[in-house]
């Protein structure tokens, strides 16, 4: 290879080098500007998360440890706030109710959605309002609904017992009998499955249709099609469900705190022999009821310890089940 | 540059001069601000009615109302953040457990400085609202109760007189109580309803007590519990205990309606405070009823009349700004010709003693019966224990095991001693 021209290639090289590191330096700058005007316009947010996630959360770490109502300062006391939770009846009662609520409520919620979600699936004439009809309670304000169905629950004029002494049965006093009143919380819950009967009839219309054909041709009926196909293709949808519903009913509040206010009673009430004392509700009625802020931090500290191992848990579940499923 | 820094200075004047604004009153005066709870357009109108005559007699304040409602949650933020009102009314149990916080003013030193004669009040409305000795609200209205009977159907059944004991109104109540046609019960005899009367009127009515004299021991087993209990619970048994909470139920989310179970003649004994005598007039109720005081027991008539006692207070909170006016106001808001037209506008009963023989006063309805109750003194105060919510809460849930006969009255009471005993 004759020397110039060798020397026109390393020119060439070298020109193509610098023209290189020239775009790059360029596209390094355009990446820095935009990185900076990304952050720029991100920073409103980032502030609020700062100041109104990031802050209360670390604030009420500490103040889990402390002693303290809105003007006084905080007066460390260690572990004393954790220790009365534990030993607190109502702390029991509440997180017991509560649990109740989470692992009843959360599965008949989304039974009822599936099945309203199936029966609005296939087509008939007025599928349109009958959805619209299902969906309509969730965008229903909870005190409003709540107002309606403590009428609704009423022993002698409420619509619940009429319908049933229709049908030859004597109802209870529903919400002044402390073994009906979580009954009556899970009965208003199922009205207002609006949303997650969406979700699911989105999930549903997504399952190929083939699927079904391949099965009837080999023979499976009608429950098998549901449970074999239905079912493993949208259970990745339901878990997710199940997860918002468990995180949900742990902080179930806006209807006990309707209903105990409705029934007169006590301010800082929790229903018929506190059967329907919300976890939630308790530490509401800690802080600013009973002015143990320290305190209600400490309990807010041990719910965010339950749903996280909770969520943790369910993510698992819904990892293996969106496996099987073949999903991503 | 200079642009923006003559902006930024002018913006600071305009806010500054909004503050100082904000503070005294556009002839001057300075603004003292008052929260109350009334939110009903009716009894707000009535408030500010006296707020007027208070304004047009002064020329150094000027009151500004604000109808705040009940919840305890806006006064507390307000305490926090440094803005809260310079009087806020509230009962009497809210001015305690604010204090036991130390969220209050207390206004002994305002008296002293004042010459003002804290004794023109009754005693024991003073009384309940004074913590370690100091005094922390000025009241203008007490609550007590006592006990309204359905006159039509004591005659019906040969009754010309109510009952004097416990005794006498269970036999009443009994042979008054009816079904309907479908065995539910149709006209309640005995006065288990409101829940809030059960839990402290019935319970007064047998020497049962749910805390000692000291104001601090707490004594849910008391044997004037039991036996008020004991009551109850025969009386729920002879007609089914389901069929009583069916009623119960119904007439508490009917309760202050017009559909009230007293208004429409289906409750023979009422133990309610003195407004439900203008309730049963703004309702058109043709109930004819009678109030006398809450019965005795044949061993102990001397219980008779015994009442839970509340007041409608005023108070400083500790970070107010305009302290003194705030006390300026306070005397003329309870202990004036202003609180007795609170006192006859919103059917409470006058704390101010000089009242209980004004004329005006004694011609509201059932007040003559009731401000003859007050002259005995012999109102429940509520214990000044910081954790009394909770205890009230503790005692609710446990009367439910009762009143649903989950437990006796017994181990229900036993085992609430047990949960209540490390209440603070």
């Amino acid at each position: 290879m004759p020397a110039a021209s060798t020397g026109a290639q390393q020119a060439s090289q070298i020109k193509s080098m610098k023209n290189s590191e020239h775009l790059r330096r360029r596209h390094s700058a355009i990446e820095a500007r935009d990185n900076r005007n990304g952050f720029l316009f991100a920073l409103p947010w980032i502030i609020g998360f700062l100041i109104f996630s990031v802050y209360p959360l670390i604030a009420s770490f500490y103040y889990s440890f402390t002693e303290f109502n809105p003007i006084t300062p905080a007066k460390w006391i260690g572990l004393e706030n954790y220790r009365y939770i534990f030993q607190d009846p109502l702390v029991a009662k509440s997180l017991k109710n509560t649990l109740f609520i989470a692992f009843v409520s959360t599965p008949l919620n989304l039974f009822v959605a599936l099945l309203l979600a199936a029966l609005v699936s296939s087509y008939f004439r007025g599928r349109g309002l009958v959805r619209t009809i299902f969906f309509l309670p969730s965008i229903i304000p909870s005190v409003a609904a709540t107002m309606i169905w403590i009428w609704m629950f009423d022993p002698t004029y409420g619509f619940i017992n009429n319908v049933l002494g229709m049908l030859g049965i004597k109802g209870p006093a529903w919400l002044i009998n402390p073994a009906t009143t979580k009954w009556a919380l899970l009965l208003m819950g199922t009205w207002c499955t609006g949303t997650t009967m969406l979700i699911c009839l989105a999930a549903l219309q997504d399952v190929p249709r083939s699927y079904y054909e391949s099965a009837e041709i080999d023979g499976a009926n009608a429950v098998q099609r549901f449970f074999k196909i239905t079912i493993p293709c949208i259970a990745h949808v339901l878990v997710y469900q199940a997860i918002l519903g468990f995180i949900g009913a742990f902080q179930y509040f806006n209807q006990v705190y309707i209903i105990t206010r409705a029934s007169g009673g006590d301010a800082y009430s929790g229903g018929p022999a506190n059967s329907i004392l919300m976890y939630p509700l308790y530490i509401f009625y800690n802080a600013f009821g009973y002015f143990k802020m320290g305190r209600a931090s400490a309990m807010a500290y041990i719910l965010f310890l339950i749903i996280g191992i909770l969520t943790l848990i369910m993510t698992r579940v819904s990892r293996k089940v969106t496996d099987y499923a073949g999903g991503e | 540059m200079k642009k923006l820094v003559t902006l930024a200075l002018a913006l600071a004047v305009m806010l500054c001069g909004a503050v100082a604004l904000a503070e005294v009153s556009p002839d001057g005066r300075e603004i003292i601000t008052f929260w109350n709870s009334y939110t009903n357009v009716d009894e707000a109108a009535i408030v500010r009615d006296v707020v007027d005559g208070y304004n047009e007699s002064q020329d150094k304040y000027y009151v500004d109302m604000v109808s705040a409602g009940s919840d305890i949650q806006k006064i507390i933020v307000s305490i926090a953040n440094r803005e809260a009102p310079d009087v806020y009314q509230t009962s009497n149990a809210t001015i305690i457990s604010l204090q036991s916080n130390g969220l209050l003013s207390p206004l002994d030193d305002y008296a002293k400085a004042d010459g003002y004669d804290l004794t023109a009040y009754s005693t024991q409305a003073i009384e309940s609202n004074t913590l370690d000795g100091q005094v922390y609200g000025l009241l203008f209205g007490i609550n007590i109760i006592q006990m309204f009977y359905n006159k039509d159907l004591l005659e019906q059944y040969g009754y010309s007189e109510p009952p004097e004991t416990m005794e006498e109104l269970y036999d009443m109540a009994v042979t008054i109580t009816s079904l309907d046609e479908s065995g539910n019960i149709d006209v309640l005899g005995y006065p288990c309803f409101p829940f809030a009367s059960a839990r402290q009127e019935l319970i007064y009515a047998f020497g049962g007590r749910w805390w000692a004299e000291d104001g601090v021991t707490l004594t849910p087993n008391a044997q004037g519990v039991i036996d008020s209990l004991n009551m109850n619970v025969k009386f729920r048994e002879l007609y089914g205990i389901n069929q009583v909470q069916s009623f119960l139920a119904t007439a508490n989310t009917n309760r202050y309606t017009e559909q009230d179970m007293f208004f429409a003649g289906k409750q023979l004994f009422r133990l309610d405070g003195p407004w439900l005598a203008s309730m049963i007039e703004n309702y058109n109720s043709d109930v004819n009823y009678g109030v006398t005081l809450v019965p005795g027991t044949e061993a102990h008539p001397e219980y008779r009349g015994a009442s839970r006692f509340e007041t409608t207070s005023v108070c400083i909170p500790v970070t107010a700004e305009h302290k003194e006016g705030a006390w300026d106001f306070m005397k003329y808001y309870t202990n004036s010709e202003g609180t007795k037209k609170l006192i006859i506008g919103l059917g409470n009963l006058p704390a101010a003693k000089w009242m209980w023989d004004d004329e005006e006063v004694l011609a509201v309805p059932v007040f003559d019966a009731f401000i003859e109750a007050l002259r005995q003194e012999n109102g429940i105060l509520y214990p000044k224990i910081a954790e009394y919510s909770k205890y009230t809460s503790l005692i609710e849930e446990h009367l439910d095991y009762v009143y649903n006969g989950v437990m006796t009255p017994e181990d229900a009471m036993n085992l609430l001693y047990e949960q209540a005993k490390n209440l603070q």
